[in-house]
C-alpha cells in the first residue's frame, strides 16, 4: 500500500502513514471542513486494517485541534482500536505539554469513550 | 486603577481566511506578552471554536449578505483575559442556542465532561452540525460560566454575543 503523507500548515496537521505500522500525526488540527482533512486518512486506515502489520504505531503529537477534528481523530482511533481486538500489536502514545492539562485531557476523553489505553507521554513544557 | 487593554478589535465579515490572520495576529501579540502557551490555546479556543460556528451557521441557513457580520474582541485586565464575540443568528435558532447555554452553565466540571463525552460519541460523522460541541469545548477549557445575550432584531435576526473569561494564573 502507497505511504501517506500530508504536510503540515498552519491549520492542518503533518501525517504521514505507513503500511509497516508508523502512523503519525502532528501539529495543528483546526481546518473548517475536517472532512476534508481526514476522509483520506480514514480511507487509508480501514484499508490497512484490513491486513495490517504486526505491530502498529501511532504517535499522536497535537498542539491544538478544534472540536470539527475531534470527531475525526475519535475515528482514526476507534479503527487502530479494532486493530487492537483482531490480536496485532498496537501501541497508541498521546503527547502533550506538561504544562497542558487541556491537551492531557483531551487524550483521557479518548480513552474513556473507546475504553482504550494509550500511552500519555508529556513533553517538557516549551516556554 | 483596573487597566484594561484591548488586545484585538475586529469588526466585519469573517472568514477562515480571516481567523487565520486574527489567530496569528493574537499569537503574536500574547508571546509578546509572555503569556503561558495553555492560555494561548484557552483563547484561541474561543475564537476557533465560535468563529467556526458563525460561518457554518451562515453556510447553513443562507442568511443574507451582511448576517455574516461579526465582532470579536479580546481584553486583558489583571489576572484574566475576556473574549467576546457577536454574531447574527436566525432568531428561530435563540431558543434552542439559550437552552443549550443553560444547560452547559448548569454543570459542574465533571458533568461538563460527561456531556462533552457523550456528545462527541453520539454525533454521526457525516453531520455537518457540531451540535453545541464547540460551546461545550469553551466552557470547559475556560473553567467559568458562559456568559451570553441574545436580542431579537427583527422577525429573522437576532443578536448574539458571547463573552467568555480565561484566567490567566498570573500578573
Amino acid at each position: 500500500m502507497e505511504k501517506f503523507y500530508l504536510t503540515g500548515t498552519d491549520i492542518s496537521p503533518e501525517i504521514s502513514l505507513e503500511q509497516n505500522g508508523n502512523l503519525i500525526l502532528k501539529g495543528t488540527s483546526i481546518p473548517e471542513n475536517s472532512e476534508e482533512v481526514y476522509r483520506p486518512v480514514l480511507a487509508w486506515l480501514r484499508n490497512y486494517a484490513s491486513h495490517p502489520s504486526p505491530i502498529t504505531t501511532l504517535e499522536v503529537q497535537l498542539d491544538y485541534f478544534n472540536t470539527s477534528s475531534s470527531k475525526f481523530l475519535l475515528e482514526i482511533l476507534r479503527i487502530i482500536k479494532q486493530i487492537q481486538d483482531s490480536n496485532k500489536t498496537v501501541s497508541i502514545k498521546w503527547y502533550y505539554y506538561s504544562d497542558d492539562p487541556d491537551m492531557m485531557e483531551s487524550g483521557q476523553d479518548f480513552m474513556d469513550i473507546l475504553e482504550l489505553n494509550m500511552e500519555m507521554i508529556a513533553i517538557p513544557e516549551d516556554n | 486603577m483596573e487597566t484594561e487593554n484591548i488586545l484585538l478589535l475586529y469588526k466585519g465579515q469573517v472568514s477562515n481566511e480571516l481567523l487565520r490572520s486574527l489567530l496569528k495576529t493574537t499569537e503574536q501579540k500574547l508571546e509578546q506578552m509572555g503569556e503561558k502557551v495553555v492560555i494561548r490555546k484557552k483563547i484561541f479556543n474561543v475564537m476557533v471554536e465560535s468563529i467556526q460556528n458563525l460561518i457554518k451557521h451562515v453556510e447553513e441557513h443562507e442568511l443574507n449578505a451582511n448576517s455574516n457580520n461579526a465582532i470579536l474582541a479580546i481584553c486583558h485586565s489583571p489576572g484574566y483575559y475576556l473574549v467576546a464575540t457577536g454574531n447574527f443568528i436566525p432568531t428561530q435558532d435563540a431558543q434552542d442556542l439559550s437552552n443549550k447555554l443553560d444547560r452547559i452553565n448548569g454543570m459542574n466540571r465533571d458533568e461538563l465532561r460527561e456531556y462533552y463525552q457523550s456528545v462527541l460519541e453520539n454525533e454521526s460523522l457525516s453531520a455537518k452540525g457540531g451540535a453545541g460541541l464547540g460551546l461545550i469545548d469553551i466552557a470547559r477549557k475556560s473553567g467559568e460560566k458562559v456568559n451570553y445575550s441574545l436580542k431579537p432584531i427583527n422577525d429573522t435576526l437576532s443578536f448574539f454575543t458571547l463573552t467568555i473569561k480565561v484566567n490567566s494564573h498570573r500578573d
